[in-house]
C-alpha cells in the first residue's frame, strides 16, 4: 500500500488523481518520518536517474534534447508487459524492456536524428516532438488508451536502516546503482568510453582523429535506449498502472534532472537526479503529493535562471542550445 | 451541410489560435509549448464568466452572468498578464530548448493544477453550460445559430488577419524577423530583444485566448481531456504547412491540416472495436506531417517572403550569399546557410 501510494507520486502527468495524502507526521516522529521520506526519495531518484542518464547520453553525442525520449520509456514498459504475459518471468521482462528500448533508440537515431544532421538543433527538437505524438498514438492503436498494470508481487515493506522499503523498491535502487556503475566503467575504462567522450566533445575532431564517430553515436543511442527501456519498466512497476502517455508525462521531470546535472554530462545528471528525486519526494511529503510537478517546475525555473549549465558548473550564462 | 458549417467554424477558430503561434514562433522564433494552455484558459474563463454560479456537485471560480462578448474581452485581458509573467521569466535569458522546456513545464503544471484543484474549473469533469451565447438577444433560433457562429468566427479571423498583416510589414514586424534570424546582429542594431520578444509572446497568447473564447461558444463545455499538452502540435503542423511567418499562409495551412486530416480519417472504421482508432490515425498524420515538413519543406507551402534577402528571391546577391532561386530560398529558410545563427557563440 505504501509502495502504491508513493508510486503514484513518481509520475508527473495523469496519475496523481487518486493519490492519497501520506500520514501526518507527529512531532516526536518527525525525524523518523523525515528519514522515511529520504528513503522514498532515493527510490524516486533511482528511477529518475535511469531515465535522465539515458536522455543526457543522447544529448552528449547528438546535441539534441530528445522530446520523444519519454516514448522510449513507454515502449520499454509495454515490452515488459508483453514479456511478462508470455513468460511470467521478471528478469526476462526486464531484459526484454531494455532490448526493445535499445532497438527503439537506434531506430530513433538513424531514422530521425541523423537525418536532421546539420540543421539547427531546435528544428530537430520540434521533429522529436512530432515523433513523440506518432509513437504515442501507434501505442494507443496497438494497446489501447486504457491503463494496464503488471502483476508483480511487491513484497511487504520492511526496515532497512532508517528506511521502510519493499523488496521491489530495493531491487529498483540496486539496479539503478548497477547501471550507474556499469556506465562509469564503460565511460572511463573502455576504448568505447573514450571514443564516446571524444565524440561528445567534438564530433568532427573525433572523426578526424580516426574514431568511427557514426558508429559511436549509433551505439550510444543503443545504450541510451537500453537504459531508457529498462527505466520504463521500472517506472511503470513503481507507479502500478500505466498507459501510452506514461513516458511523456515523465519527460518534464527527466528534463529537470538532466538540466540540474547539466545536459550531456552523465555524472552530473546522476547527481541531478538524486537531488531532484529527493526534492520532489520531500516537497510532496510535506505539502501535497499531487503538486510534485509544480515543485519540479519551480526547481527547473530556478535552475534555468541561475544555473543553466547545471549545478556543478559555476557561473550564470545565457543558455542557448 | 450542418457538418460543413461546423467544421469550417472550427477551422476558423483554430486559424486564430494558429495566428497566435505564428506570432510567437513564426515571427519571434520562440519554440513555445505553453500556448494551448492559454487557449484552455480562454475557454474556461469564458464559460465560467457567462454561465452563472455553479450548482451543487460542480464547482468553479467566478460564476458570473456576464454577456458573452464582455466575457470574451475579459478572458483575453486576464490571460495577457499571465502570459506576460511566463514570458518575462522564460524569455529573459532562456532560448531554444531551454525556453521550450520551461514552457512545457508551465503547461504541465497548469494542466495538473486544473485537474487536481476542483475548485478552479471542476477538475477532471470540467465545466459546461454555455449554450448558444447571444442567441437570445439577437433572436436567433437554434437552427440559425450555427450560421451566426460561423459568421462571427470568420469576421474575427478576418480582423485578426488584417491587423497581423499590417503589423507584419510594419517596422515592428521587420524587427521581429531580424531578431528571429540573428539575435546578436539585431541587438547590435539597437533592438531591444527582450522587449520585442515579450510583446510577441503576450500578443500570441492573447490571440490563443481569443481563439479559446470563441471555442467556448462552439463547444459549450470543456474539460482537461480536450487540452492535453500535445494539442499544440496540431497548431505547429498548421503553421509549418502554411508557411512559418506568413499570415495568410497560416490560415491556409490550418484549413489544409484541420479539414484535410479530419476528412482523411473520417471514414476509418473502428479497428478492433477501438473508438480511438480514427483520432489516433489523425494524430499520427499530424506528427508525421511535422517531421516531413521540417525535413523536406521547412518554409511551408506558402513561404513567407518578408525578410528573405533579395539574393534569395532570385536577384543578384552579394558575393558569398547563397544562390538565388528556389534552392537558395530553401537553403536560407532551412537555416542551412547558417544565416548568422549564433551556433559558434553557444556557451559551453
Amino acid at each position: 500500500m505504501v509502495a502504491a501510494e508513493r508510486g503514484l507520486a513518481t509520475c508527473s502527468l495523469g496519475h496523481w488523481l487518486s493519490s492519497a495524502a501520506l500520514a501526518p507526521a507527529s512531532r516526536e516522529h518527525s525525524l523518523h518520518q523525515f528519514l522515511l521520506y529520504i528513503g522514498f526519495g532515493i527510490v524516486t531518484a533511482s528511477v529518475l536517474s535511469l531515465s535522465a542518464v539515458a536522455l543526457t547520453l543522447q544529448y552528449a553525442v547528438s546535441r539534441v534534447a530528445n522530446l520523444a525520449h519519454g516514448e522510449l520509456l513507454t515502449i520499454g514498459a509495454y515490452a515488459a508487459y508483453e514479456f511478462l504475459r508470455w513468460t511470467h518471468s521478471v528478469p526476462i521482462a526486464a531484459l526484454g524492456s531494455a532490448l526493445v528500448g535499445g532497438l527503439a533508440g537506434i531506430a530513433m537515431n538513424l531514422g530521425l536524428i541523423e537525418r536532421f544532421a546539420g540543421r539547427p538543433p531546435i528544428v530537430t527538437v520540434i521533429a522529436t516532438l512530432g515523433v513523440s505524438l506518432v509513437v504515442q498514438n501507434i501505442l494507443i492503436i496497438i494497446f489501447g488508451a486504457a491503463s494496464v498494470g503488471y502483476s508483480i508481487n511487491q513484497g511487504s515493506p520492511h526496515h532497512i536502516g532508517p528506511f521502510l522499503l519493499t523488496n521491489a523498491e530495493i531491487l529498483v535502487t540496486l539496479s539503478a546503482l548497477a547501471v550507474a556503475t556499469a556506465l562509469y566503467l564503460l565511460l572511463q575504462r573502455t576504448k568505447f568510453g573514450k571514443a564516446l567522450r571524444a565524440v561528445s566533445d567534438n564530433r568532427e575532431l573525433a572523426r578526424a582523429s580516426g574514431i568511427p564517430a557514426q558508429h559511436v553515436v549509433t551505439a550510444t543511442w543503443g545504450i541510451a535506449g537500453l537504459i531508457a527501456g529498462f527505466a520504463g519498466f521500472v517506472l511503470a512497476e513503481t507507479i502500478g498502472t500505466f498507459n501510452p502517455s506514461l513516458g511523456f508525462g515523465y519527460l518534464l521531470i527527466t528534463l529537470t534532472a538532466a538540466v540540474a546535472g547539466g545536459l550531456g554530462r552523465p555524472y552530473g545528471t546522476l547527481i541531478g537526479a538524486l537531488l531532484v528525486g529527493l526534492v520532489l519526494e520531500l516537497a510532496g511529503a510535506y505539502s501535497n503529493a499531487s503538486y510534485q510537478v509544480a515543485f519540479a517546475l519551480a526547481v527547473l525555473v530556478l535552475l534555468l535562471l541561475f544555473r543553466p549549465n547545471g549545478l556543478l558548473v559555476a557561473g550564470r550564462q545565457v543558455s542557448r542550445s | 451541410m450542418t457538418y460543413w458549417i461546423s467544421i469550417v467554424t472550427e477551422a476558423c477558430i483554430f486559424s486564430i489560435m494558429a495566428q497566435g503561434l505564428n506570432v510567437i514562433w513564426g515571427w519571434a522564433g520562440d519554440f513555445d509549448l505553453a500556448l494551448y494552455g492559454y487557449v484552455a484558459l480562454g475557454v474556461y474563463l469564458t464559460i465560467a464568466m457567462t454561465t452563472g454560479p455553479p450548482s451543487a456537485p460542480t464547482e468553479y471560480i467566478l460564476g458570473w452572468h456576464l454577456p458573452y462578448l464582455v466575457a470574451v474581452l475579459l478572458a483575453v485581458l486576464i490571460v495577457l498578464p499571465i502570459a506576460a509573467i511566463v514570458g518575462a521569466v522564460a524569455l529573459r535569458n532562456l532560448r531554444e530548448i531551454y525556453f521550450a522546456i520551461t514552457t512545457l513545464g508551465v503547461i504541465s503544471v497548469l494542466y495538473v493544477i486544473v485537474q487536481i484543484d476542483t475548485s478552479l474549473f471542476n477538475g477532471f469533469n470540467g465545466i459546461a453550460g454555455l449554450v448558444t451565447p447571444m442567441a437570445g438577444p439577437l433572436g436567433l433560433s437554434y437552427n440559425n445559430y450555427k450560421y451566426f457562429l460561423l459568421a462571427l468566427c470568420a469576421v474575427v479571423l478576418l480582423i485578426v488577419v488584417f491587423a497581423l498583416q499590417r503589423l507584419s510589414s510594419s517596422p515592428y514586424g521587420r524587427a521581429m524577423r531580424s531578431i528571429r534570424d540573428n539575435e546578436e546582429a539585431a541587438a547590435a542594431f539597437g533592438r531591444n530583444i527582450f522587449r520585442s520578444k515579450l510583446i510577441a509572446y503576450v500578443m500570441g497568447a492573447g490571440l490563443a485566448a481569443l481563439g479559446g473564447s470563441l471555442f467556448a461558444a462552439y463547444l459549450g463545455a470543456f474539460n482537461p481531456s480536450a487540452w492535453a499538452p500535445q494539442e499544440i502540435l496540431t497548431l505547429y503542423a498548421a503553421v509549418l504547412v502554411g508557411g512559418r511567418g506568413n499570415v495568410r499562409g497560416v490560415v491556409a495551412g490550418t484549413f489544409i491540416v484541420y479539414i484535410g486530416f479530419i476528412e482523411l480519417t473520417r471514414y476509418l472504421p473502428n479497428v478492433g472495436g477501438r473508438t480511438e482508432f480514427g483520432p489516433s490515425v489523425r494524430q499520427i498524420l499530424i506528427g508525421a506531417m511535422i517531421v516531413l515538413m521540417l525535413k523536406y519543406r521547412p518554409q511551408g507551402i506558402f513561404p513567407d517572403r518578408h525578410g528573405v534577402p533579395r539574393s534569395a528571391r532570385g536577384g543578384p546577391g552579394p558575393p558569398g550569399a547563397p544562390g538565388g532561386g528556389w534552392r537558395g530560398r530553401l537553403a536560407l529558410l532551412a537555416g542551412r546557410s547558417n544565416r548568422g545563427r549564433p551556433e559558434e557563440s553557444v556557451s559551453s
